[in-house]
Parts: structure tokens; sequence; C-alpha cells
């Protein structure tokens, strides 16, 4: 009788347990931070509610519930998480181990592959890479002209469809590149005497028609009138919503004429297109304005496109794109290594002249604008998704440190490889 | 048969089968005597002679003057309208040479099994062996006055031994003039991990080498004196055909691709006390001349005039590269004459005697005085090379190398009409009009590729060309790719493919100029770079 | 009397000539004046002065005078650092830098490749670098020599060396001579483990050994048939070998020894082999598991050189973690932060940024790592890394804080002259912008500056 009872007890203090931890990932409340909202003013001294993975609430005159747990962010800064816009977060460990690494398919053509298939999320990419308070960000497949489709994760979860925000964020085409004239090291390479990147193009071009021609005959097929309809194409079927526009591409393009000739294509194509890259568009900047195309920039630990471009090309460009009205954001770039850095780059900018709201924008609502999801994240406002980071100082400097971090109203815990060998071994007794 | 019958009928016999077997005596030369008359002469030996006659004799100058009488065996030409000179001399070239064609092992490089060849330490390479000369090949060189040449292979590091020859007769054993001339030093690493496949790894690689070549020199001579009591040392053929150069008794010629190598030659220089010429392939000698000067530098200076890659001007962009190419680089003739370096012109870097004319035309309209431009083709290489009793001024017992032209030498305008190299009169007939958007060329039939930067690996290429069309395929150590598209047009071709390597699909294109049996051009892969190619018709 | 009269005065002349050899003709002084000094000898001067005069520092302080022709650069509260030192570069050379045709090149020198046109070191000027150590890769376990450049662009190679630093000879542990990384290029080659790495270096030591024994008999030998008057032969002399040579210099401590290593145990080891044999090995390249050696390393006296957070590309480099700087220099092991990359070496200042908040350095130590400590390593902090009177006028000017997120270097100066002023340079790129635009007034550009 006893035993049943202990059995009884427990049982009923489990599921009180239970209870009491979804309890208390209910509501969080950040209290006496200076805010950022990005949309709207500043504010000091004021308090965030979060409930149920949103912002229940943000202003000065704000009272902690009593069943919050509560973040004293006393002297600290809260912004919304940044949005990486473009990563291989959890496709890659260790570059140089082909086994640990999943972002390039071979082949040219791959439309249909996504990245969620394949994403690890304990990836120990995640853990180092958010530490700088980046809380989301868009991982992507790379090779080949048509490497596949990214989705928006958060950079936290038990399982990808716990972190993702958008399982197909975009689509991707890599543009030819124009080789540059001038070679490294002793001997000069010639300019191709032909124009390669047009005839690129145009197989390009030809690929997407084929895929047009293969959905129409899908549809007529559909609609009866005899017509036979075609044998499944995976690739095909893929593009069709890059082509009616409902799927976005993100178009990687380097040179001022690319770039000239891939807002064309893009018109041409009515693809409803991301530049990424982009390292001579301050020369096409009103260009690039006018055809309403937004900019990812690549990470900025880079040269300049072409020596005359100038030593600071790669920061003077995102000046120049920002001040010409273009949409832009920031992204970490290849390297999941190097992930911690997005908010670095960023600080580049602004050291060039980029003002530091345009950049803080940049991490943030921009993004959140590019990829459709500006309803959910990007600001600190009441109803969007409680995506915050909490630095004990300026984000977008390299000394600060960010102490708390909210993703999808949780705060998480913010262990990681590095502090685990930081731990370990700062207790090694010395000599 | 009656005796005198029997007799009569010998000698009949014996007088038919010489008449009529003329190859019983060895082929007759019937123009062994030349008179060029009323022509405007340039001795080079003295001041130009107005109005005069040169007389050539088997092969050699007899007498040149104002009121030299013509020998009644002579041949007449009538020089009224022409000008003579002593004809040009490449200083350093390889147009005319024809290297073996070299099947890449694969399997053998990829188990790293290299040969000295891979390395590029070939000094017992001779280009006598592989010299091709022909009528053909001396025609393009007649057009433009010239009548010798120095040919030396240029790959490598210790490249090869040169050899200097009249362009006057196919036969290369009478074409020779010298033999074994210089030794080629070059910078250039392996294509392969072959050591040295770095620079650092060349220099270290040559200052041991010429040490060891003394080495084993004096080591040697000191075992064939004594034997007794001394260790043997171990052959090697490599060193046995250094010590002649690292030991002074010849010369080297440093292929210098920039101003670095250039310094580093002299130093090489000064340290193993060679007896050297600076082969400036880079064309920066200007950037080097007190140091040339002090240490008293010969030079064979090129025409090419682009600025190599190691160049600022190539590092700041294509405008800068192309103001250098037209601005800087084509004044360094006339620098190295100011500076009172000597200097003979070379034709490496341009791909053929047209080009190497056009490149001399422009260092003298960069401010090179014709005569010393002259005096580079003439008498600084005879000198450099010593010839100078028997070439380079045209005087009486000289070698009968001479250009009759209309209009002058080296100049855009000028019409060579006869060439005389070893006293052979070559008649140079005008030139037919350009061509035009037909195909003058048809490279049907198999050619080896080269790809600069291409691992030294070989392709070979099948063409099929119809009128303008062209189609074929390529053969790689990783597959056989067919073109997906090509035209001829002139002698310029162009063909596409698409090559499937390691899960990689690349788009390759290429395009090229046709000479006779060579094709250069460039290969371009969409979205990563161009690269220069070279390709040479297979035989047979 | 006379004699001792005439020895004075030859005394004096050579005095005079030996004088007046060291004073030059016209020595350029520079005034840089009221800038935040960062000395990293001692503290900060707020509104100090820096006089040079011709390549030395020759008075920090405050309210310093011009003197007369003194050339004035108006640091108008921009912070001076001095010039920082990139101990670990590849930049300046010409071809390869890595010898791959043998396992071991210690004669190869990239002193004969120096490329004084490579625009990365201009670009290095930009980073607000003065002083550079360039070497050999790490494809060797033995690789060539290496030497130390000062960032004098536009001189020519021989004018770029800085002259007196020790020479040093580039090793390398690891997956980079096993070729781990290299499947499907070249034949199994052995080394394959961190053992045959090791046991070939040992290999040549003993092969160097005994060259320099066959030498040392030579000489014996060679001294007897001399004084034997023609009795003994003399002896044939061994072949000269530039590559045993190369051996016996890092024997005989001629070479300082950087070793490119990334895991504890190869490092810990090596340190052993290098104590056996009187090697001096200065510092590890990288270096990523230093911190797990600290005390070895301090005990050894081996500094590295190392990324903050560059890593987790290969395998020996995933053990690691951003704060292993600070807390090497932390335990006292000597710890530079160094690019290995032409494009990193340009914000190098925004790394040492980073070991602040990973691993709490103090900015004081952060600056370090840039400046005295690869001084150190390279051997020549008598002459630079930091700003104090007699050192060698390098000097980096920003306009913040060089540890601030928003610092931009605008001057670059090297042995008291100015190679980088971004104020200049951005003149000349808006004379040449608006020549340009009156040549072609039709074609209009997108926003350019």
């Amino acid at each position: 009788m006893r035993k049943l009872a202990a059995i009884f007890i427990a049982t009923i203090l489990a599921a009180a347990a239970l209870l009491s931890s979804q309890g208390e990932q209910a509501r969080l409340f950040i209290k006496n931070a200076t805010i950022i909202p990005v949309l709207g003013e500043r504010i000091e001294g004021g308090g965030i509610l979060v409930e149920g993975g949103k912002i229940k609430a943000v202003g000065k005159a704000l009272e902690a519930p009593a069943d919050a747990a509560v973040i004293d962010a006393s002297g600290m800064f809260v912004y919304p998480g940044f949005i990486d816009s473009y990563s291989h977060f959890g496709l890659a460990e260790i570059s140089s181990i082909p086994a640990t690494t999943d972002y390039r398919e071979i082949g040219k053509e791959n439309p249909e592959l996504r990245v969620v298939w394949a994403i690890n999320p304990h990836s120990v990419h995640f853990g180092t890479g958010r530490v700088t308070g980046t809380t989301s960000a868009l991982v992507a497949p790379a090779g080949g002209t048509f490497p596949g489709i990214s989705a928006l994760v958060r950079m936290d979860g038990w399982t990808v469809p716990e972190m993702v925000v958008k399982e197909a964020a975009t689509s991707f085409i890599n543009f030819p590149m124009t080789p540059r004239p001038v070679g490294e090291g002793l001997t000069v390479q010639k300019e191709a005497k032909e124009d390669v990147t047009s005839k690129l193009v145009e197989k390009i071009r030809d690929y997407l028609k084929e895929a047009r021609r293969y959905l129409e005959l899908k549809k007529a097929a559909a609609a009866g009138a005899g017509v036979v309809a075609p044998e499944y194409n995976a690739k095909y079927e893929a593009l069709a919503p890059v082509l009616d526009g409902t799927l976005p591409v993100i178009v990687s393009v380097e040179k001022a004429k690319d770039i000239e000739l891939a807002i064309k294509f893009v018109q041409d194509e009515k693809l409803k297109a991301i530049f990424r890259g982009c390292a001579q568009g301050f020369k096409v900047a009103d260009k690039i304005k006018q055809s309403g195309i937004p900019v990812i920039i690549d990470s900025l630990y880079t040269g300049p496109s072409e020596p005359e471009d100038g030593y600071d090309a790669p920061y003077r460009n995102v000046v120049e794109l920002a001040r010409a009205g273009v949409l832009i954001s920031f992204s970490s770039g290849d390297s999941p290594a190097a992930g911690k850095d997005l908010p670095y780059h960023a600080a580049k900018a602004v050291a060039f002249g980029l003002p530091r709201e345009e950049a803080v924008k940049a991490l943030t609502i921009n993004p959140a604008r590019i990829f459709g999801v500006a309803d959910r994240l990007g600001s600190i406002e009441a109803g969007k998704d409680a995506d915050l980071l909490i630095a004990a100082g300026d984000p977008l400097d390299f000394r600060t440190e960010v102490k708390h971090l909210v993703i999808n109203g949780r705060a998480i815990d913010m262990a990681n490889w590095w502090e685990t060998l930081y731990e370990k071994f700062k207790g090694r007794p010395e000599k | 048969m009656p005796h005198r019958t029997r007799f009569r009928l010998f000698l009949i016999i014996f007088i038919s089968l010489f008449l009529v077997n003329p190859s019983l005596r060895a082929g007759q030369d019937l123009h062994w005597v030349w008179a060029v008359k009323d022509a405007r002469i340039i001795t080079l030996a003295g001041p130009p002679i107005e109005k005069g006659t040169l007389v050539i004799r088997d092969g050699l100058i007899e007498a040149v003057g104002a009121a030299v009488p013509i020998p009644a065996d002579a041949e007449v030409i009538d020089g009224a309208k022409l000008t003579i000179y002593p004809g040009l001399m490449d200083g350093l070239g390889q147009s005319l040479l024809k290297l073996p064609e070299e099947k890449l092992d694969m399997t053998r490089i990829s188990s790293g099994e290299f040969t000295d060849k891979d390395r590029g330490v070939t000094p017992g390479l001779n280009a006598f062996d592989y010299v091709n000369l022909g009528k053909a090949a001396f025609e393009k060189y007649h057009k433009l006055g010239f009548t010798a040449g120095h040919v030396m292979p240029d790959r490598g590091v210790f490249t090869g031994r040169s050899a200097l020859f009249c362009f006057s007769d196919p036969d290369k054993n009478k074409a020779l003039l010298l033999k074994d001339v210089c030794l080629g030093i070059g910078f250039s690493p392996s294509n392969f991990m072959a050591y040295p496949s770095s620079l650092m790894g060349v220099n270290a690689y040559l200052k041991q080498a010429l040490t060891d070549a003394v080495y084993f020199d004096r080591a040697m001579s000191r075992w064939l004196k004594e034997m007794k009591g001394l260790q043997r040392p171990e052959y090697s053929p490599n060193f046995e055909a250094l010590a002649g150069y690292a030991a002074a008794a010849k010369p080297v010629i440093f292929l210098c691709r920039n101003q670095n190598d250039v310094r580093r030659s002299l130093s090489l220089a000064a340290e193993y006390k060679l007896d050297y010429f600076i082969a400036d392939l880079g064309g920066e000698a200007f950037e080097v001349l007190p140091e040339l000067k002090n240490a008293k530098a010969r030079v064979l200076c090129t025409v090419g005039f682009k600025p190599p890659g190691s160049s600022l001007y190539a590092q700041q962009g294509k405008a800068e590269r192309e103001k250098a190419e037209k601005d800087v680089y084509p004044k360094n003739p006339s620098r190295l004459a100011d500076a009172g370096i000597p200097f003979a012109f070379s034709s490496l870097g341009t791909d053929d005697p047209k080009a190497f004319a056009e490149g001399i035309q422009k260092a003298i309209e960069a401010g090179l005085p014709k005569e010393k431009a002259l005096e580079a083709l003439t008498k600084t290489p005879a000198v450099f090379f010593g010839l100078n009793r028997a070439l380079g001024t045209i005087e009486p017992g000289k070698i009968a190398n001479v250009v009759l032209a209309e209009g002058e030498l080296l100049a855009k305008e000028m019409k060579v009409r006869y060439v005389f190299a070893d006293g052979n009169r070559f008649e140079l007939k005008e030139a037919k009009p350009g061509e035009g958007e037909k195909p003058t060329v048809n490279v049907t039939g198999k050619w080896e590729m080269t790809l600069e930067g291409g691992m030294g690996m070989k392709l070979v290429v099948d063409f099929v060309q119809e009128e303008a069309a062209l189609s074929g395929k390529m053969t790689t150590p990783f597959g056989v790719f067919e073109f997906t598209g090509g035209t001829v047009s002139g002698n310029s071709i162009s063909f596409e493919m698409n090559v499937s390597v390691g899960g990689q699909d690349l788009d390759l294109f290429f395009s090229g100029t046709v000479e006779g049996e060579r094709m250069t051009g460039s290969a371009v892969q969409g979205g990563a770079g161009t690269a220069e190619f070279t390709a040479r018709r297979i035989p047979g | 009397m006379k004699l001792k009269t005439a020895a004075f005065g030859i005394f004096a002349a050579l005095l005079v000539i030996a004088l007046s050899g060291r004073l030059p003709a016209a020595e350029k002084t520079v005034l840089l004046k009221n800038g935040q000094v960062i000395t990293v000898s001692g503290e900060t001067i707020a509104g100090g002065d820096i006089l040079v005069s011709g390549t030395k520092i020759v008075k920090v302080g405050k309210g310093l005078a011009a003197p007369a022709g003194a050339e004035v650069i108006d640091l108008a509260g921009r912070w001076a650092m001095p010039g920082i030192i990139d101990a670990h570069s590849h930049i300046g050379l010409e071809g390869d830098v890595n010898e791959m045709g043998a396992l071991l090149t210690p004669e190869v020198d990239c002193r004969d490749v120096i490329n004084p046109k490579d625009i990365n070191i201009f670009y290095a000027l930009t980073g607000g670098v003065t002083s550079i150590h360039t070497m050999h890769g790490s494809a060797n376990p033995i690789g060539g020599k290496g030497i130390a450049l000062k960032m004098r662009w536009g001189k020519s190679a021989a004018e770029l060396v800085f002259e007196g630093a020790p020479l040093t000879s580039k090793w390398a542990l690891g997956e980079n001579p096993k070729r781990s990384n290299m499947s499907g290029m070249g034949p199994a080659r052995y080394p394959r483990t961190r053992m045959g790495v090791e046991e070939s270096i040992r290999d040549e030591f003993e092969k160097a050994k005994d060259y320099l024994k066959e030498w040392a008999e030579y000489e014996k030998k060679a001294r007897a048939a001399r004084y034997s008057k023609g009795k003994i032969t003399p002896p044939l002399p061994p072949k000269k070998d530039y590559h045993l040579e190369g051996v016996a210099d890092i024997l005989s401590g001629k070479l300082w020894v950087r070793c490119h290593a990334y895991q504890s145990e190869e490092m810990l080891s090596i340190m052993r082999l290098c104590r056996e044999y009187g090697v001096k090995l200065v510092c590890f390249e990288h270096g990523l598991e230093g911190y797990r050696i600290t005390n070895e390393l301090v005990q050894y006296g081996v500094a590295i050189a190392t990324f903050e957070d560059f890593w987790g590309y290969k395998w020996e480099a995933y053990n690691t973690m951003p704060q292993a700087a600070s807390l090497c220099a932390k335990r006292g092991v000597l710890v530079a932060i160094a690019s290995d990359d032409a494009e990193r070496m340009r914000h190098l200042f925004n790394d040492a940024a980073k070991s602040v908040r990973f691993g709490g350095a103090t900015e004081a130590e952060a600056l370090r790592m840039l400046t005295i400590n690869p001084a150190k390593i390279l051997g020549v902090d008598s002459r630079v890394g930091t700003i104090e009177p007699g050192k060698d006028a390098d000097l980096a000017v920003f306009n913040r804080h060089p540890l601030d997120p928003f610092a931009v270097c605008e001057i670059t100066m090297v042995d008291g002259a100015v190679y980088f002023d971004r104020a200049k340079y951005l003149e000349e790129r808006k004379k040449t912008k608006d020549e340009a635009k009156k040549k072609v007034p039709e074609k209009k550009d997108g926003g350019e500056v």
C-alpha cells in the first residue's frame, strides 16, 4: 500500500513538474532594459513581456507578472535577434571532411533539393554562431547553377521542424561570372575573346523555358483536351513557384556588367529576385535601386573584386548601395564556423560610412522584409515572435557580450562547444 | 668483238652514264657568283655607299665598294631601287624548334616517379637535334630581312643547349653556324609536384646544381689524373653537361620572366662566376639598369612588351596594364641603349617573325634610334656569340648574308626583294591580298594541345573542318569530349564543349589563331578564368 | 711627443669620419602632435606627441616642440599605436609558397623570391601593419627559410628586408605534411602519421650531424696534408650540400624555428625533441590547442602566433575556441595574433578586439598581441613593437581606438616615412574619377564616391 502511495505521489509530482516547466516557458519578462525596437523609438528603462512565444507587450511602464521568469537587463540593451541572410549552419561541421558536409550536391541542376532534409539541428555551429546575437538564419544550398531551396530557421530547437520559420524560403540561381581580366601570380590572363557570360545565361534561359513548357503541358493535360501529360520531372516542378514569382530566387552576381545582365534577366523571366554579393554594385547602384531588387551582402572578409575598385571597395560598396536606397541585409557567408561574425560585418560597413541605424536595420527588419517574414520578425513589437538579444553593450562591438538570447519566446541555454572547452581547460592547475 | 670496238663501247657507256646520271657527281650548284650593281649599300663597317656593287662568291663576300668590277662569271642583279643591308640575326628564338612530342604517362606521374625531364632538368637537350628548317620557315624570316638565328629550348630549369643557324639550307648540317653555344637557365618550376616545384625550390636547386657540377668536374679530373687512393666520383650525365658552363668556359642564358629574375640571375652569376647573357623575357630590364651596368651584363632584349603578372601594372587592373604596354615597356630597348648596356634583339615572346618585326618597330617608335636597332640585329649578336669575324657587317671575307630591300629596313613599308644566306639567293614574291571571312586554314586532323597551368597535361584534339564549320573531339585523361560547336574564320578558330569532371560540370570555350602547324589561343571556363593554350599538329 | 700628437690626430680624424657617417646629411623630422598615444610599453598618453627624426622615434610626451623644418602631422585627437606586426604571413613572395617536390626542403629560401611589387604589401599598410614575417608554407615537416620584411612599399626587394632580424626555419606538423586533406593528389607518401612527421625531422638531424662530422674530418686531414709538405695527398673535400647545411643551421641555433602545429600532443612532443637537440624553437604557428598545454609552453619558453577565431576548417582545428588566445596570455604564454592570409592581415586589430570578449583579455594585453609580442617572436623587439624613444618610427594612426569596432586606419608610417595616408588616397581617387568624367561626360555611373 505504501509503495503504491509512493508511486502515486511521485507521478503527481512529476506531472506537476511537467506542468510547471511548461508554465516556466509560458511567460518571460525582461526588465530595466534599454530597448531598440528598430521600428519605433528607443525605450530607456523599459520592459518586454513574452508569452506563448510572442512579444505580448513592450513599453516603459510595464510590470513583471508574478508567474513570469524575470531577466534583469539593467545596463543592457535589447535588440531584435539578428537575422543572418545566408549561411550553411547545420550543413557543415568540418569543411575539409566531406562526410560532415552536406551543402553542395553534384550536378548543375538541383532546384528541387531542400536543405530542411539535411540540416543538423545540433551542429556545433548553431551554438557558437549565435553567441553574438543571431537568432535566425537563412540556411542555403550551394554549387551548380540551381543548387536548391533554402530555409529560414531559428538558431535553436530540438528538431528541424521546431526550428523552421520558413521551410522553403528561397530558390537560387548562380549566375555565371565574367572572369577577372588580370591574373594573380606571374602569368597575366588574357581577356576572354568571347562573351562567355551571355552564352551561359542563354543556357539558363533555355532551361527555364523547358520548365515552363513542362508546366504548360501539365496544366493542359489536367484540363483534359486530349493532351498527354508529361512524365514527372521533380526539377521542373520545383521551378514552378520560381517562375510564377511566388518563391523568391537568390541570384549571386559580382561584377557590374554581370549585375546589369542579371537585372535584365530577372525582369525578362519575371522572377522575384534577391541579389547576393554585388561586389561591384556601387558602380550600378541606381540601376539596382530602380529594379527594386534587394541585395544580400556577403561576408566582408574579402578584398576588392578588381584592384582598381580600391582597397576599401567591399565596404564602400555597402555604403553606396544603402545611400542609393537599395534594401540591403548582411550575411555571414559560406563558413558556419565564422557565423558569429555577422554583426562584425555590419560594424565594418559602419566604420566606412554606413549610418549605424541602417546597419542595425540590415541585421533585423531588412532581412525579415526580404524573406517575407516581417509580420513575425525583425523588430520588437507586440504580436511579433519573441526573438531577442540582450547585450551588455553595443552588439556591433567585438568587446560586447550577449548575455541572453530569447528564441521563440524561450530564454535559451547559451552553452556551446567553446564554453565547454574553456570551462574545462581554464581549470587545469598552473604549475 | 674486235678490241677497238669493245673499247669504243666501253667509252660510249661510260660517257652516257656520266651524262645521263648527274647524281654520280654531287648536284652541281650553278649559282655561286653574284653581283649586285648600282645599289645603296649599308655595310655597317664604314659610311653607307650611295651607289656601289657587291660581289658574292662561294658563299662569302668577295668585294664591296663604289667602284668594284663585276666578274665575268657573275649573275647580275640590278640594285638601282634597292638598298643592301647585312642580314639580320635573331638573337634568341625558338620558333624553328620542334621539340619531341611527349606522351604523358599519367600513371607514372601520379605514382610520383618523376624523370629529370618532368623536373625541367634537361641540360643535354640540344637545339641542333630538334631544329626544323625548311623553305616555309625561312620565308617567314627572309621576308623581314633575317638570315640567321639563335635557337634554344626554353622549357624548365636547365633548358638545353643552343645552336646558331644560317637560314640558308634545309639541311641543318649545312645551315649550322655553331653548336652547343649557350646553356639555358630558366626559373619555371615543374608542372607536377616534382622537385623543384616552386620558384624558391628552383633557386635552391640551381645553387646546388652549379656547386655540384663544379665539384663533379674537379673530382673527376682529379681521379683521372691520380686514380690511386681516391674514390671515383659517381657519374652524372647532367653534371657532365653542366660542367663546361658552370666553369665559365661557355656562357649561360638566363631566361628572366621579370625584373626579379634579372636580379636573381645577376646574383647567381656573380656567386658562381658564370659567363652569361640575360634574356629579358619580361621586358623589365629598364628597372634594373644600374645593376646591369655595374655587372657589365649583356642582354637579349624581347619585344612582346606585355607587363609581366608580377609587375604593379598588371596587378592594378586592365587600364593600367594596357597603358604600360603602350607607354612604358616599349621604351625598354631605348633605355638600355641610353644606359650603354649592350643588347641584341630576341624573338622570344612573339608568335612569329612578323610580330617580332612589329615589336622592333614599336621600339623604334618609342625612341630607340634606328641605327641602334640595326646594330642590335647585326653586329651585336655577332659579337655576343663569337661570330663577328664571319657576320654582322658587309665586308670582304665575311659570310654572304645580306638583304636586298626596297625602302628602309625595319620600316613598315619595307619590301624585301632578295635575301642571300650563305651566298644562296632567295627571291621573295609579293604577298597576296589579305584574307577575308572565308577560312584560310584547314585544321582537320589530330593536334596536340598544351594548356598553360594545366599540370603539363597534354590533350589530343581531333578536328573535322568542313568549310567554316568545325566539329571534333578532345581526348583528355578524364575522358573524351565532343565539341558542342565550332567555327573557322580566316585563320581564327573557335569551339566549345562541356566537360564533366569529378562531379563538376564545366563549360569550356576555346578560341585561337592558326599559323601553319601551330595554334595559339585561350580557353575560357565560364565563371573561373582563362588559360592560354598552344597546339601543334601531330604529323602523320 | 710628435708620435702621440700624430696618433691623436689620426684618431680624431677617424672619429669625425665615423660620426659623419652616422649623421645623415639632412635628417627629416616629423612631429605627430595631439593624439592618443598608445605606447604599449607604458600608459596611453592623452593629448600626446611623438617626435620622429630620420627613421627613429626621438621623443614621446606632451607639448613637444617642433624643431625647425619639421613636418607636423596633426593627429587631432586620433589614436596612434606602434605599427602592427604580422608574425605569420605569405605575402610578398613570388611563386608557390610551398616546395612540394621533396619532403624536407631547408635549402629553400624565401629571401630568393621576394616580390616587392605584390600589392598585398600596400594592403598591409591600409590595415596598420608595418612589418611582417613572410615564410614557406606548411607542406613540409622542415620547410624553407623565412624572412622578416618591413612594409616599405615601393622599395626594392633588398630594401624590404628587415635588416638584423634573425633568420628562421619553418616547420610543419599535423594534417598538412601528412597530406590528410589531399586525397587524389599524388601517390601515398610517408609520413602518414604524426609519429612519422616527427621521425622525418629526427632523421634529418642525424644526417646533418653526420655531414658536419664529415667536414670536420676533412678539415683535420686537410690540415695534416698541409703540414706534411707534400708527403700526404690533400684529400678531396666532401660535396657541399645546401640541404644539410640548412639543417645544420637549425641545430646550431642560427635559425629560429617557427613550427606550424595544432594539436597539443604534437606540440609537446616536438618541444621535447627540440630540447633534446638544442634547437631554438621560438614559436608555434596557429597552435590552436595551445591552451591545453600552457604550463609546458611557459616552461619550454615557446610562444604562439595564432588566430583569434579562425577554426573548424579541419579536424585539428576543431578542438579550440576564441578564448584560447586570452587564456594562454593570462597564463603567461607569449601570444601574438597573426593572419596567415592577405585579407585577414588587413583587420588584425579587429581580431585582437575579439579577445577582450572571448576570454577576457585586457585591452592592453590585446594590443600587445599585435605589437610587442610578435616583435619578440621575430627577435626585433629592440627595434619595434612599442612607441619609445630609440625605436623605429613604425606607427599606425586610427580614427578611433584600434579596438573600437568602427576604427579605420588612416595613416601608416614606416621608418619615419608615411607610406599610407587615407585622406590622400581618397583625394587621388576623387581626382582620377573627376578627370575620367571630364573625358566621357555622357557616361554616367551609379553613385560613386
